[in-house]
């Protein structure tokens, strides 16, 4: 069977009563049949809303961002286009409402609020286990620091990708290169590194560097060279790539911790 | 159907809200392993949970056919398709849409707007053994 386009039986309907009141309000800029309009369809923000209530923002403060989306829609719909009003108005109501969680840095909060719950059920876990004795299930663990089970899963299965500053932080404590197994951290690092999320924050941390610092992160991390190698390449002293690496993991370790 | 071109993860749920959550974590998970920022996972979450909803809420499902959702995703180089079978016939709206105030709308119909909202492309094809919602994100160029 042919696929359907643009989907949904809502609105692949042709349009109707609501789009007629549209065609009159056009014509006769009354003030009452907007205001009727607006409210028929506060359902639609609702419900547009209500699904964006977990990323922890009140539910009241999306529908009133959702609700300036639907003003916008209300006022720029044309009915002589033959799309529904409700087809218009969804994205416009999503859009507001995605980007007030964009102007609130969500993007950025998130990871951390994750990290936050890895380092509570962490503590969890040994509380409970030595309460309980046995391991505790993910229920009792998410019961216990207060988020739902589905946030502790995937802080618990995310958690570890956040040690990567601790490493940062034993390899800036390494002198030289000897001590380091290059391999083992090569390997690590690209199963860190599967996290879209995280790889975007190393980036934006990564841009705030100077071009300087940035090339022996990714000469030393990234290519696996050693601070000889780097120090030959970028015609400056082992002792000072080794001053600025560890410089530049310091502001790293800062980006990584700031947003954006 | 188009071919998928590209690994595919496939998650088979029964139709019951209580694994809903299973079906994000999954997709979440799978999402992840291309270059998606962390509010577009979330996106692609709420568009394959609203899509599952969907077929629990208000599917029929005719009497020997499976109870069981089946989401697939695939990894295409640019892009994610999430595919959602369910075994069931979604009825059609009992009035015709002009009689329809927003208020009768069912939201079925608002969920699949949301998914479109939310994703690049969204196909939805009742077909003799169920119903398919086919939805796309691409990555960012």
């Amino acid at each position: 069977m042919a696929g359907q386009n643009p989907a949904a039986p809502v609105a692949q309907q042709p349009a109707g009563r609501v789009e007629a009141l549209f065609a009159e309000l056009r014509k006769t800029g009354d003030p009452d049949l907007r205001e009727r309009l607006i409210a028929e369809h506060m359902k639609l923000v609702r419900y547009l809303a209500r699904k964006f209530s977990n990323r922890g923002e009140p539910l009241e403060d999306l529908i009133q961002v959702g609700s300036l989306g639907l003003l916008n829609a209300v006022d720029r719909f044309d009915p002589s286009r033959g799309t529904r009003f409700v087809t218009y108005a969804t994205p416009t109501i999503v859009g507001e409402i995605k980007r007030y969680f964009r102007d609130r840095g969500w993007a950025i909060r998130v990871p951390r609020r994750l990290q936050e719950i890895n380092q509570q059920a962490t503590k969890a876990v040994d509380s409970l286990q030595q309460r309980l004795n046995r391991s505790p299930t993910i229920a009792e663990i998410a019961h216990t620091i207060n988020a739902t089970e589905e946030e502790t899963h995937e802080a618990l299965e995310l958690g570890h990708m956040y040690e990567l500053t601790s490493l940062d932080t034993e390899l800036a404590s390494q002198e030289q290169d000897e001590g380091v197994s290059l391999g083992e951290y090569v390997g690590a690092a690209d199963s860190l590194l599967e996290s879209a999320e995280l790889r975007q924050r190393i980036e934006q941390a990564l841009e705030r560097l100077s071009p300087r610092e940035r090339a022996i992160i990714k000469l030393r991390f990234f290519a696996g060279l050693s601070q000889t190698d780097v120090a030959r390449r970028l015609h400056i002293s082992q002792m000072h790539v080794s001053r600025l690496q560890h410089r530049a993991l310091a502001r790293l370790r800062e980006g990584m911790r700031e947003p954006a | 159907m188009r071919t998928l071109l590209g690994p595919k993860v496939e998650v088979r749920i029964p139709r019951k809200p209580e694994y809903v959550s299973v079906v994000r974590m999954a997709v979440g998970a799978v999402a992840s392993k291309m270059d998606f920022g962390f509010d577009v996972l979330d996106d692609i979450k709420l568009a394959v949970a609203e899509a599952c909803n969907n077929a629990i809420e208000h599917a029929v499902v005719p009497e020997g056919h499976p109870n069981e959702i089946t989401i697939t995703c695939c990894l295409e180089q640019h892009q994610l398709v999430v595919i959602v079978c369910d075994p069931g016939v979604h009825p059609p709206p009992e009035k015709p849409a002009a009689q329809q105030a927003p208020d009768d709308l069912p939201e079925s119909g608002y969920g699949l707007l949301l998914i479109q909202a939310l994703m690049d492309e969204l196909t939805w094809e009742p077909g003799p053994s169920g119903t398919t919602v086919r939805m796309v994100k691409r990555l960012a160029r």
